[in-house]
């Protein structure tokens, strides 16, 4: 009875160890495809950053507050870290800190509250911070805008809004629709195939 | 022992895996060039130890996993992690947090990382720029013809690079890492200022070609000018024929233009084809130096036009011209009237379609204008502090005399508002589309919180739209002669934002919208306030459509 029960483990040992093998093989061969293959032929769907799990904007214990520069009429935007306080809120740290340095806007023109849902960022603000500016300074409001919600990788467009109305317009242009985010890395938005003066 | 194995398998794999995405890489690093050492690729990610940094001049501070870097005022502060049983800096995040480029080479694991430049500039002797990074500038005169040439060791120009230079002054990337500036001529005892030799921003009175210098100094608060002797410029005698003042770009091929040929020349367009010899390095350029002119800026490239240069063969051209600059080929198309210009690549080819703008009679008596007073009503627009000047106001003023000088000169006009009114931005030019209107003018004040030394005027026109471009021009060249204003030529309103100005978006004719100066600058102010300025404005629109239409 004994020799009988015992018969089968050899083949089924040597199955085992030969699969093991296998896969040993297998893993090593991967690796070194990995390993010899530039990063640059991998697809840019399959990159990792491409498809790295996003956080909501709750999670966040820092973010990137956007310093805008200005040459004369040509803003360009640089980023600082910054906490986020406790119990406090990622979106509205980083939009209000870029606010902050944007001597048009109020003192008091302050992001309230957000909500984001779907990849919809809806900012409620203050009274204060519906009124219209000059171009260049709406470029710069928006522009700064754009880039400190880009950072949240669950956000792709925002709305500004008072009392849950959105609002239309800084000035000249049309934002009723909602604004889409700059990601960082990304380029700013068009300008002339003119070189400009 | 078999479970043992069975357990050890994902170890095992996650073991390869990781061997196999690490990978040594090199780092090309601004003036410090090649760094090799502890320098890894995981993907596109590029990893470094903190000693690394600190070698070129970061200062980083490791602690509980983290490491904060700080370069000059920015700083950032990321997540370390253990490469090679070391822990190590993520590079590439660093560099994004603190806005600076990098870019890992097409065929090697290498990163390059150069500092961008923001500025440079070369006015009346004085040379100064800007960068992202310190850089390493240096000064040389070369002969054969005589240039003085300063080399910006370690820094890259970018698109955004703003540039002014005068006096025949030139820029090019001479080196992947290396910025050139060219001054034609000697300039006698030129030198840096003491303290320059690595900095990331320097201003410096070289003097004029053949003047003197007369003083230096140096912007980098770290490094003030201090007394001492100056550093000796480094002269290069006998050199090579190849001009650097011609020639002072050494990135890409140099390729070569010609014959230009016309195609066909029609009422509404002219096609044109420059022949390549080979692929265009870089996008080309161009520039509107006066209405009916137009620059084309072909980078490494020089002409071989024969004798076709003068002689033009499509009648919509007057004379062809071509000139250098650097290591860029100029061609300077002179036309019998303003047209736009729209450029594409073709196989061996540059395809150049003039589009010209439809004028019918060519006669500013009897077209429909719509002028657009910017804001009214609760929209103030920009204000000052005080709010003792407001835009709506401005706007109102000089739209009113716009109107009544292009009755004047007989055509028709339609206010979108003649009072201190509110009108939705989409209804502006839902006025100008229902009544067919020729023109869409709207008058515009600006302001820039940020800057408030900012000065001058701006016209804007739509995106890409080469006609609109072309009426800013035609307006914006007319308001340069009166304003008294700087001027800032003309802008895709997609500069402000992607979707551009709402009110030229909606116009369904030729639209500009007008920025006449900055209300939060205050010789901007004092001038726009004065009513030469107000009929200056209205008179130059008038003129620029004119000169639009061809008729002046």
């Amino acid at each position: 009875m004994a020799k009988s029960k015992q018969a089968p483990k050899g083949p089924s040992s040597r199955a085992v160890l030969t699969l093991l093998i296998l896969g040993i093989l297998g893993l090593g061969a991967i690796a070194a495809y990995v390993k010899l293959t530039p990063a640059d032929r991998i697809p840019d769907s399959l990159r990792a950053h491409e498809s790295a799990p996003t956080r909501t904007t709750k999670e966040h214990t820092r973010v990137k507050i956007v310093d805008p520069h200005a040459s004369g009429p040509n803003i360009d935007y640089g980023q600082h870290d910054a906490p986020v306080p406790n119990d406090g809120d990622a979106v509205l740290t980083a939009v209000n800190g870029f606010l902050d340095q944007v001597p048009s806007v109020p003192k008091d023109a302050r992001a309230l509250s957000a909500d984001v849902k779907d990849g919809i960022a809806k900012i409620q603000f203050a009274n204060s911070f519906e009124r219209s500016y000059g171009s260049t300074d709406e470029g710069a409001i928006l522009q700064g805008l754009q880039r400190a919600m880009g950072q949240f990788k669950d956000v792709k467009k925002f709305y500004l809004e008072i009392g849950g109305r959105a609002i239309d317009s800084l000035g000249n242009v049309d934002i009723s629709e909602g604004i889409e985010v700059i990601r960082a890395g990304k380029s700013a938005p068009t300008t002339s195939g003119e070189a400009q003066p | 022992m078999r479970r043992l194995l069975l357990i050890l398998v994902p170890w095992m794999a996650m073991t390869a895996a990781g061997w196999g995405q690490t990978r040594s890489a090199e780092l090309f690093f601004t003036y410090f060039g090649s760094i090799r050492d502890h320098v890894f690729r995981v993907g596109d990610d590029c990893y470094v130890t903190s000693a690394t940094l600190r070698s070129v001049g970061w200062q980083v501070e490791d602690r509980e996993g983290t490491a904060t870097v700080r370069v000059d005022e920015r700083r950032a502060r990321v997540a370390l992690r253990r490469i090679n049983d070391a822990l190590m800096v993520p590079l590439t995040e660093v560099l994004s947090t603190l806005s600076i480029p990098a870019k890992w080479e097409a065929t090697s694991n290498t990163l390059d990382v150069f500092a961008p430049l923001n500025s440079v500039r070369y006015e009346r002797g004085k040379l100064s720029f800007d960068s992202a990074l310190p850089v390493k500038p240096t000064i040389k005169r070369i002969d054969g013809p005589v240039r003085t040439v300063i080399d910006i060791e370690g820094a890259s120009l970018q698109p955004e690079t703003r540039m002014v230079l005068q006096d025949g002054a030139k820029i090019g990337q001479f080196k992947p890492n290396v910025v050139r500036v060219v001054i034609p001529g000697d300039v006698p005892n030129a030198v840096l200022p003491q303290g320059s030799s690595v900095t990331r921003s320097l201003e410096a009175n070289l003097g004029s070609p053949n003047d003197p210098p007369t003083n230096t100094s140096n912007s980098n608060d770290e490094d003030p000018p201090r007394g001492g002797t100056p550093i000796p410029p480094i002269i290069i005698n006998g050199g090579s024929s190849s001009s650097a003042l011609q020639n002072p770009i050494a990135n890409g091929p140099t390729i070569t233009a010609g014959p230009l040929t016309s195609s066909s020349d029609g009422p509404t367009t002219a096609l044109l084809s420059l022949r390549l010899s080979g692929q265009l390095s870089g996008a080309p350029t161009f520039r509107r130096p006066e209405p009916s002119v137009l620059e084309i800026v072909l980078p490494n490239t020089k002409f071989d036009l024969g004798d076709q240069a003068g002689s033009p063969d499509p009648l919509s051209v007057e004379s062809v011209a071509t000139s250098t600059e650097g290591n860029s080929a100029v061609l300077r198309l002179t036309l019998t009237r303003p047209m736009g210009l729209e450029i594409s690549n073709a196989p061996g080819a540059l395809q150049i379609r003039l589009l010209k703008p439809i004028v019918g009679n060519g006669k500013l008596a009897g077209k429909l204008v719509v002028v657009d007073a910017g804001h009214g009503g609760h929209d103030s627009g920009a204000t000052t502090p005080a709010k003792e000047l407001m835009e709506k106001s401005m706007t109102l003023a000089i739209a009113k005399l716009t109107a009544q000088k292009l009755a004047e000169q007989g055509a028709m006009v339609i206010m979108t508002r003649k009072t201190d009114e509110f009108i939705p931005l989409n209804e502006r030019p839902g006025i100008a589309n229902r009544n067919n209107a020729d023109f869409f003018i709207s008058i515009h004040i600006n302001s820039n919180g940020l800057d408030s030394r900012s000065r001058g005027g701006i016209t804007f026109y739509h995106l890409h739209d080469s006609i609109c471009q072309v009426l800013a021009a035609c307006i914006q060249s007319e308001i340069k002669k009166v304003s008294g204003l700087p001027s800032l030529g003309t802008w895709s309103d997609g500069k402000i934002y992607n979707s551009g100005f709402a009110v030229l978006r909606g116009a369904r004719m030729p639209a500009v919208l007008i920025e006449c100066g900055f209300i939060n600058n205050a010789a901007d102010r004092k001038r726009m306030m004065t009513d030469d300025f107000k009929q200056s404005i209205a008179g130059a629109v008038v003129d620029g459509l004119k000169v639009y239409l061809g008729e002046k």
